[in-house]
């Protein structure tokens, strides 16, 4: 009875069920809607927790469901998750609870339709991290524009409208490429399965948006760095990487503190998961191309974005510029392609959703007092706010990666596993800069993010308050401690004993490098025009070769 | 074109004949009721009008509805100048989808206008049959009779408001343009009839004997005016569903006419419009005439110019002009790639475009039953905070017409450039969906303007208006159901293509 229980989708909607819910409630009992609305996401949080039975020896998709839904255009309903989106899709109910919890005094206007805003976008991210399907990951994908885009425009500070439409653009920009080539490969699919290179499973269904179908079809090198252009674009603005950043820091200062934190925890992920599920294994020889240059943008991002943070006067927009270098690590990680270091981008994915998500809570819990996020109008905040001072630094130091915390071990096998890609690119090339010069600038980054957050913590937690009517703020309440205390468990538990974390994900890892190493030895091996539209099936002698092979 | 007269099946034009009898029930029964310069409202016949022109739409898209679930064949009558199959009765039954929510959404916005007369909806219903023949004629005769019924009363419609400047304007516009591109249109056919007659064929207006003689052979190159002939009648036609460079007429018209009409003109003459293409020029003919390259420019531009000039209008009913602009660019793409999966695509796309631009502009006339007009973005302000429902209609409207999953609006670019692709035709694609992202600004101009820009408007409140309301849920539902339960939709789009001969 339990196994034919449809859990994935009942996790992906039980918050968009909940939203409709409130607006069976009266518009104005604030207190009602946001009791209705905490209670939902934590039921949402309980649905999710049978997931963490993952078996993670056996790797591979579990919890599959799968119902038709446009079959002539191989579109179905098919959800599922590994031991990468498992801990995606736990960090997503984690947080929900956390952040409708963080936004119970902030929201004064409107607020049933913010809650409900809150969890249709958690439906949104979830459906995106448990699809197994093209149509249904795209379908997510861009819905989670829409309640993102009402959050900010409506809840956000005084540039919301430019920053929420900036942040939709430049989304849709990349989305609608993306697009383009969904359509090209969903065609080749088509094209390749009739001629029969797919063997006679895909003959008899040609059309399919299934990943597992996708990730079959043959394309050669040169429409794979086309193709891995157009998905990548799309991801690499969702990232944010270097230089398709700009949008992030606008939407950061301008969204409220749910949105910030909601932004920030698992929205951003979805660029570099869709890099893991789709951008990599999908196109393996443009990533053994054209992996560097990925590597490269991310390498500067850690730097750049921890330079521009350095020099914020703005609490929220130096912990959004923290983001971008961040963020860079994660991508750094993932595409050195070895175990530590693509293990280390998916524990960094957690330690930042967890970390950067506490803090943009934090600088909010002071906002909330002040109306102020300026760092020059604070100062010896530590006197009259201790706990408050004490929960900063801790997360600071987590998202600086101290060893205790999860930001330690996630950077450090990230480092790693870069140092470990160097040293072999080293001894094929026997150049430095090449090789090492990934990690020595990784390894800069971690030292200029000790400098910002420390920097920031001395200017604001000592010294003397700068602004008498900031000398006596109250300290964090009851319900703040409430909204901080599983991030603190978080913060140590996986700073601590990681273990439990990264056995449920290590076997999907080492699967899914040998997909990607494989497929790049295949794409070398397939005729560099295969796929392109003047050869999209390989021409006859070619296709009895494939077929050959297969 | 010899047929025996006996053969003749008028059966086949039952919904025409509905229509068209609603029509001039309507009209008999306007001017019964109606008394000349009455506007208290005391003679106000259009109750009774607007049930009648109502039940012609429904019950004639019902007669429709019913013959789909027959077999798809092909039936032909007058010698095949009319021909019913499953590609007209689709087109028919959008037209009428389209003319029913206009009915709903006109009445309230004339009655606030002291319009007490029945005549629009006998104009509505003469236009709706115009499209119905249109897009059933085997036959240029036929063809160009539709195209002139459908056409005259949209002129007289654009011009109803008669002492408002704007609205007159509107009418002249439409008629002198629409008058140049008959004219155009009729020189094409002129051409192509001497081409058929100086070849050797019998003259005969029957668009199959068309194609056969532009066909006939086809490794010898065309005389220079057939070429010019079928540029003449692709041009004419693109005039009608306002492809750039033909598309000045369309911002200033759509502006000037009345808010519910306007909504129609663009909804309806386009889907006519995609139709007739299709017949005209579908299978073969658009490459022997060498146009499939000058279509495919034109389908780009059309894309860039409504697009990009959509962005920059601060008039909604403009701005929705160019879109509409713009969703003729996307038509045409899938126009051009005459495929099966194309010409599915166009049916699906006209239905999906219809009902995502008949949600928009219903909005406009709801908020306008007041008697000022709201049509500058700046009148939308806040609307959304005060009527939320109303705003939900906008949203699910311009997210649609922008293609966000999972509504119609979507599956229906799904289908355009999926067809598209598979031709090869990957930049029109790249075209297609970039101009689709910048698209996203100007629909979202409108929910900003509702939603987050809260500033007081003096506006007086709107009342609650249930029929008005009604055509909003309908169409508002059919965006989300449509798109949600696309399978059943695509296949009835498909099923009526493939049993269109071409």
């Amino acid at each position: 009875m339990l196994d034919s229980l449809p859990l994935l989708s009942l996790v992906t909607f039980v918050p968009l069920a909940g939203a409709c819910l409130l607006f069976l409630l009266p518009a104005d009992n604030a207190v009602l809607i946001k009791r209705v609305a905490l209670a939902v996401a934590v039921l949402g949080f309980l649905v999710s927790l049978p997931l963490v039975g993952y078996d993670g020896e056996a790797a591979g998709i579990q919890f599959a469901e799968r119902y038709y839904w446009v079959p002539s255009l191989g579109i179905s309903w098919h959800l599922g998750i590994d031991g990468i989106s498992l801990w995606l899709v736990m960090l997503t109910t984690f947080l929900g609870p956390v952040v409708i919890l963080g936004a119970w005094e902030a929201v004064e206007k409107r607020p049933r339709e913010f809650f409900f805003h809150i969890l249709a976008l958690q439906t949104a991210m979830l459906g995106a991290f448990v699809a197994q399907n093209l149509a249904v990951f795209y379908l997510f994908w861009e819905l989670m524009l829409v309640p993102m885009f009402f959050l900010i425009g409506i809840w956000g500070g005084s540039e919301r409208i430019y920053a929420t439409v900036k942040f939709v653009l430049f989304t849709v920009f990349g989305s609608m490429m993306m697009l383009v080539a969904i359509f090209y490969l969903y065609w080749l699919h088509q094209e390749q399965a009739i001629a029969g290179i797919l063997g006679p499973a895909a003959m008899a269904q040609p059309w399919s948006m299934e990943f597992a179908d996708l990730y079959r079809v043959k394309v050669g090198l040169s429409a794979q760095c086309w193709l891995f252009a157009a998905f990548g674009l799309a991801f690499a603005v969702k990232v944010p990487m270097f230089p398709f950043h700009t949008w992030l820091p606008d939407a950061h200062v301008q969204a409220p503190t749910a949105g910030s934190v909601i932004l920030a925890g698992v929205l951003l992920k979805m660029g570099t998961y869709g890099f893991v599920r789709l951008g990599m294994p999908l196109f393996p020889g443009a990533v053994a191309e054209w992996g560097w240059l990925v590597m490269v943008l991310a390498v500067v991002g850690i730097i750049y974005g921890a330079l521009v943070a350095m020099v914020q006067p703005d609490m929220k927009k130096l912990v959004a510029y923290s983001s971008v270098s961040h963020m860079g690590y994660i991508m750094l990680g993932i595409f050195v392609l070895n175990p530590e270091g693509v293990e280390g981008g998916l524990l960094q994915m957690l330690n930042h959703g967890i970390s950067t998500g506490a803090l943009f809570l934090l600088v909010g819990v002071l906002y909330e007092r002040t109306h102020t996020r300026r760092i020059w109008d604070f100062g010896g905040l530590a006197k009259s706010m201790p706990i408050y001072t004490t929960l900063f630094i801790i997360v600071a130091l987590s998202s600086a990666g101290l060893p205790g915390t999860n930001g330690f071990v996630g950077e450090f096998l990230t480092l790693l596993g870069a140092f470990k890609w160097g040293h072999e690119a080293f001894a094929q090339s026997g150049n430095w800069i090449t090789s090492y010069g990934y990690v020595a600038g990784a390894g800069l980054g971690v030292i200029l993010g000790a400098v910002y957050l420390l920097w920031m913590i001395e200017r604001v937690f000592f010294g003397k308050p700068t602004q008498k009517r900031y000398a006596n703020l109250p300290d964090v309440s009851g319900r703040e401690i409430l909204v901080f205390a599983p991030l603190l468990v978080m913060i140590f538990w996986l700073g601590m004993y990681p273990k439990p974390f990264i056995d449920k994900m290590e076997p999907t890892v080492h699967t899914w490098l040998e997909q990607v190493e494989q497929g790049s030895k295949r794409a070398a091996a397939l005729p560099a025009d295969l796929g392109l539209p003047s050869n999209p099936a390989g021409n006859q002698g070619a296709v009895a070769e494939l077929r050959g092979g297969e | 074109m010899n047929f025996d007269p006996s053969q003749i099946e008028l059966g086949l034009m039952i919904p025409e004949f509905i229509v068209l009898a609603a029509a001039i029930l309507t009209l008999i029964v306007d001017s019964l009721l109606h008394k000349e310069g009455d506007r208290s409202g005391e003679s106000d016949p259009r109750g009774l009008t607007l049930s009648l022109s109502l039940f012609g739409c429904v019950a004639a898209a019902a007669w429709l509805a019913w013959g789909l679930w027959q077999p798809g064949v092909t039936e032909t009558t007058f010698g095949g100048l009319f021909i019913l199959d499953p590609f007209a009765i689709f087109f028919k039954v959008v037209v009428l989808v389209g003319a029913a929510l206009t009915l709903l959404l006109s009445d309230p916005w004339l009655r606030n206008r002291r319009l007490n007369s029945g005549a629009p909806h006998a104009l509505l219903l003469f236009s709706t049959s115009g499209m119905m023949y249109m897009v059933s004629a085997g036959d240029v005769l036929t063809l160009f009779l539709g195209l002139e019924v459908m056409s005259v009363p949209l002129y007289c419609l654009a011009a109803t408001l008669r002492w408002d400047d704007r609205s007159v304007e509107s009418g002249m516009k439409y008629l002198v343009l629409g008058a140049v591109a008959t004219a155009i249109f009729l020189m094409g056919v002129g051409l192509l009839y001497g081409f058929q007659g100086l070849h050797g064929a019998e003259v005969n207006s029957e668009l199959g004997a068309l194609r056969d003689a532009l066909l006939a052979a086809p490794d010898t190159p065309l005389p220079g005016y057939a070429y010019l002939g079928g540029l003449l009648l692709l041009i004419g036609m693109l005039f009608k569903i306002s492809a750039a460079p033909f598309h000045m007429w369309t911002p200033d018209v759509y502006e000037g006419a009345p808010t519910p009409f306007t909504a129609f003109m663009s909804v309806a003459v386009k889907a006519a419009g995609a139709a007739v293409l299709i017949r005209l020029f579908g299978g073969e003919v658009l490459e022997r005439l060498a146009l499939d390259d000058v279509l495919w420019a034109i389908a780009a531009m059309t894309m860039i110019v409504g697009n990009f000039m959509a962005l920059v209008q601060d008039n909604v009913k403009r701005m929705l002009a160019y879109s509409s602009i713009a969703h003729g660019g996307y038509i045409l793409v899938a126009v051009l790639v005459a495929t099966p999966e194309g010409q599915a695509a166009v049916l699906y796309y006209s239905l999906a475009y219809t009902l995502g631009n008949l949600a928009a502009f219903s909005v406009l006339v709801y908020l306008s039953t007041q008697g000022h007009e709201v049509e500058r973005f700046a009148d939308l302000r806040g609307v959304a905070v005060r009527y939320p429902w109303i705003g939900a209609v906008m949203v699910l409207a311009m997210l649609s017409l922008a293609g966000m999953p999972p509504l119609v609006g979507f599956f229906a670019k799904f289908a355009i450039f999926m067809s598209a692709i598979s031709e090869g035709y990957v930049w029109l694609t790249i075209i297609g969906l970039l101009t689709s992202a910048v698209s996203f600004a100007y629909y979202l101009r409108p929910i900003v303007v509702m939603f987050m820009r809260t500033e007081p408007s003096a506006r007086q409140a709107v009342p609650w208006n249930p029929r008005l309301a009604l055509g909003m849920a309908l169409a508002a539902i059919a965006i989300v159901a449509l798109g949600v339960f696309t399978e059943a939709y695509m296949r009835w789009a498909q099923a009526a293509v493939t049993a269109f001969s071409g």
